[in-house]
This record gives C-alpha cells, structure tokens and sequence, in this order.
C-alpha cells in the first residue's frame, strides 16, 4: 500500500472538515482517472464503453484520511491487488508490479501537464474527465496540488489547458496498415503490429477471435483494417479493427503506394 | 451548523483510513436520505423525478472529518440556510427551523427500525409517515456499506440507531409491504394550499390529508380555501395503509351527489 498526499488549497478557515460534494468531485476524477489512466496503458485507450475489467476496479479500491487540508489516499500495489496480472499466461508487460494506479494517473497528469512529448499517456476521454475538476473550484477550492514540488498543480486556468490540448487531437479516421502481427493477448484483445516497412509497433484492439483464428494470424504477414486514433502530435494511439487477413505486407504496401 | 457523529465499525483494523467505496456508499445513503426526509416532511414524497429544490440541496450541504473510525458531519441548520423560507409567515410548518437535514434523516430511519420492533405494525402509530418506499429504497443502500467491509454504523447523536447487516431485510421487508398507490376521489375542506411546491392540506373526517398539485394552482383555488372541494387523483400510502399523499391534477367544487359519495378515506387496494 502506498499513500499519497493531495493538498486542497481554499479561502475556509477550518483545516479539518471537507466540502462532501467537493470530496466526492474529487475523488471521482481520481478514482476514473486512475481506471482510465490504468486502461490507457494496457489497450491504447482510456475508456470504452461498459463496466471496466475487474482488475481495474481492484487497483482503484482507495482508502482515504482527511487532515490538515491533505487528502491521503492509500492505493495498493498493482501486485497486492491483482497478482494475476504478472503470471506469465497473459501477462501485462506494460505495468510494473510495484506500481499502483495513482502512479499512473499522475504520469499521465505530468505528461500533459508538463507538455512532454510521451502524448500517449493521455488521451481524449481522459483529457475530458479531467475536465471534470472544474467542479471543484465552484465548492470553494482554489487549488490542487498531486505533487509537494508544484508540478503537478491543477487550477481553474489548467482546466482551460484540458480543454485546448483535448480539441487539438486529430479526429479518427479509416485506416489500412500492413505489418507482422507480433502479439495477441486474450484476455483484453489487444496486440502488437510491427509496420511495413518502417518497423514501428502500432498497438491495437481485435473482434472477438477463436484461439484457431489466432494461431493462424500470429507472426504472419497481415493487413488490417479499423480506425485509428491519435495523440496530440498526430501519432497513432491505437486501431481498433474490424477486419484482420493474412496478406503478403510488402506487396500490400506497394500497391497501396502505386493506388496513390 | 451542528455536528454528528457516525461510528463506523469495520473488519479492517485501520484507525485512520478508510475505505472509499464504503465512504462513498454511506455518504450516498446519508445525503439523499437527509433529501428524501426533508422532502417527505413537506411534500408527503421523498423523491420526484428532476433536481431537489435549492434550499434542499443547502440543507444537505455537508462537511465532513474522519479519525478514529468516526465520521463527523457538519450540518448547517434550517434556520442557517434558508432563513427567509421559514420567516414567511409558517411557510413551512412541517419543520422545525432549529433541526437539521440530518436530524429528519435519523428520525426518519428510527421510525423503520422501531417500526420492525413490533411483530405487527400499528395501524394507530404515525411512525410510517416518516418514510414512504422511495426512502425505504435509499435505506436499503446501507447493504452496499456493509459489502465493503463495514460490520456496523451506529448514528452517536440522537436516536442512536444502530445499523447492522441484520437491518438490511427490515428495508427489504418494508419495501415490500408497501401498498400500491391507486386512482381516487374524495370530498373534504380544503385547509391550505403553499404556492411554493404546490402541496395543499385536505380535511377529511377529522383527518387531515396532505396532497400535492401537478400543476400551479390556479386563482381560483385561493377561493376555494376554506369550502368543501373535490379530488381527483392517486393516493399513495404508508406501509400500514394510511394515506401518505395525494397527487392530483383536479380541485373542483363537488356536485351535490358528489359530496356524500366520495366522503371516506380512501384505503388501498388489497393484493
């Protein structure tokens, strides 16, 4: 178990009590941002709809202490929460055990906070949540700060900075890329797809398939079809396809090239 | 402002953390339970379709501290939030302007549990005005605290009810027992009518009847204070059959054969 410290600057004078509806504003962004910054990691996308896999909602089981105008929010390791997740069937290489999904949420919030060039810790929904600490300052907070240095400070001018950075994503669209189909895991869909022919590893989310379908796909030449989504600098976060075949990519390649 | 004390006991030996699912479903539990009494106080309905009036969403306005495995609520009173609702001349008689949100909230959720006391529930008791099947509902929400570890809370002020996860089939009971609202007509005097959330007082046989208009009141109802009127409209009860309200879209004068034909209480319809 971790703890960390969120401080709430506001005009009141009583360091000890809370707003409810300010506490309650609060920690739903955080606890849906932590799910959606947990999911951003493993399938290229913060939400979607429906009830999250139950692992997310493990890691973001929080306790919480008020005092002295610091919220502590103790979140437990991905490792004490869900172990599973680190055995070797269906492994999830892009989380570390030790960390815990408030480790993620703030790496997302540094990411787009800072401007740092690792646009793919945040996408559009989360970018829209985060929206949502704006109902904060209407219950008389002025600040809130996730880091004692000031990095990570959020106020009512940083909202306005979600919502400009949120609309200069590029839209989705249709796309068709060809590569080697890398890896599939089960248990949430997702794969890798390393391009033809620049060898760049597009992560992905499949249809339902049949374990046969997947062997027959897996380290092979393919083309697939689905729309991409995109950071804020333009760089594919993901594809969601409709359609997966085995194609000769190189040929594939060229003729999209000649068609041009 | 008041405060209150909630002890919350739990199976984690944690003093000074507490779990956020269980925080965030008592809160739920207490906040549109101290909404739904109030409402109920006034309106004889503890929960309608759409927002809350402003001055109930005032009323439960809370601040909270944790420490020690208690929850302190602050709580401001009526008096300190809607003031000028309470010096109009007893526009709201129903309330006392020195109590809380949270005081109607425990009054209300004792009345369920000293209810379920008594193996058959008193027809003569005014207990089940305190909570219509709405507020049972949000009561019944304490089953989603004790899934998340909570073993018991007990409310330190007041009443100082307890709630243990052997509450939880009194609220299901009690939903249950609930009779079904049904269509009425009835004569009686019209006591008062409040302008401000269209509800009325209706005398009938002694027994004064609390309704609500699904419609503004029309100038001619100021007329009508005073004199025999007719309703038309869905009775809801309580748990014992008394009437809890009476929803209506109808306040006419009655025709002679009307007032002797719609004289009596009406009751529910037995399942």
């Amino acid at each position: 178990m971790q703890i960390y410290s969120i401080r709430i600057e506001n005009q009141s004078v009583d360091s000890h009590t809370i707003s409810v509806t300010l506490l309650q504003t609060l920690l739903s962004v955080l606890i849906e941002g932590s799910k959606g910054a947990l999911r951003l990691r493993t399938e290229g996308r913060s939400m979607v709809r429906g009830a999250p896999p139950q692992w997310i909602k493990a890691a973001t089981t929080f306790s919480m202490a008020f005092k002295d105008k610091q919220l502590q929010i103790g979140s437990p390791t991905l490792y004490e929460s869900v172990p599973e997740l680190f055995h070797e069937n269906g492994k999830m290489e892009e989380l570390r055990p030790e960390n815990t999904a408030i480790d993620y949420f703030k790496e997302s919030l540094a990411a787009i906070l800072n401007n740092e060039l690792e646009d793919d810790l945040y996408d559009k929904p989360l970018l829209d949540l985060l929206q949502g600490f704006h109902n904060i300052f209407y219950q008389g907070a002025d600040s809130i700060h996730f880091s004692t240095d000031g990095r990570l400070e959020i106020n009512l001018k940083t909202i306005e900075y979600f919502k400009d950075l949120a609309d200069k994503i590029p839209p989705p669209r249709r796309v068709k890329m060809a590569g080697r189909l890398d890896k599939i895991r089960s248990n949430d869909r997702t794969f890798k797809l390393i391009t033809t022919p620049n060898n760049i590893i597009v992560k992905g989310i499949t249809q339902p398939m049949t374990q046969k379908e997947v062997q027959a796909l897996l380290g092979k030449e393919v083309l697939i079809s689905g729309i991409a989504f995109y950071t804020t600098s333009g760089k594919t976060i993901r594809i969601e396809t409709d359609q997966i075949s085995l194609a000769n990519a190189h040929e594939e390649y060229e003729r999209v090239i000649r068609e041009i | 402002m008041q405060t209150y004390q909630v002890e919350i006991e739990t199976i984690n030996a944690d003093y000074q953390m507490i779990s956020v699912p269980l925080f965030q479903s008592l809160l739920w539990v207490i906040t549109e339970g101290s909404k739904g009494a109030l409402r109920l106080c006034t309106e004889g309905r503890s929960t309608v379709r759409g927002a809350p009036p402003q001055w109930i969403k005032n009323a439960t306005n809370f601040s909270i501290a944790f420490r020690d495995k208690k929850l302190y609520i602050q709580t401001p009173t009526l008096n300190d939030i809607a003031l000028e609702l309470f010096q109009q001349s007893d526009e709201f008689a129903e309330l006392n302007s020195e109590q809380t949100s949270l005081d109607y909230f425990q009054d209300s959720l004792a009345a369920v549990i000293l209810n379920s006391q008594f193996s058959e529930l008193e027809t003569n008791s005014t207990l089940d005005l305190l909570y219509d099947k709405a507020l049972l509902e949000v009561f019944y929400g304490f089953h989603k605290v004790f899934q998340q570890g909570a073993k018991s809370i007990r409310f330190l002020n007041g009443n100082k009810i307890q709630i243990t996860p052997d509450s939880i089939p009194i609220f299901r009971k009690l939903k249950s027992i609930v009779p079904f609202p049904c269509q009425i007509k009835i004569v009686g005097i019209l006591e008062s009518i409040r302008n401000y959330d269209r509800t009325f007082n209706l005398l009938v046989n002694n027994y004064l009847l609390k309704g609500i208009s699904k419609h503004m009141f029309c100038k001619e109802i100021n007329t009508m204070i005073g004199t025999e009127v007719l309703i038309a409209g869905t009775a809801y009860f309580t748990v014992t059959g008394k009437v809890l309200r009476i929803e209506t879209n109808q306040i006419i004068i009655p025709e002679e054969h009307e007032r002797n034909l719609w004289r009596k209480l009406p009751l529910p319809i037995s399942g």
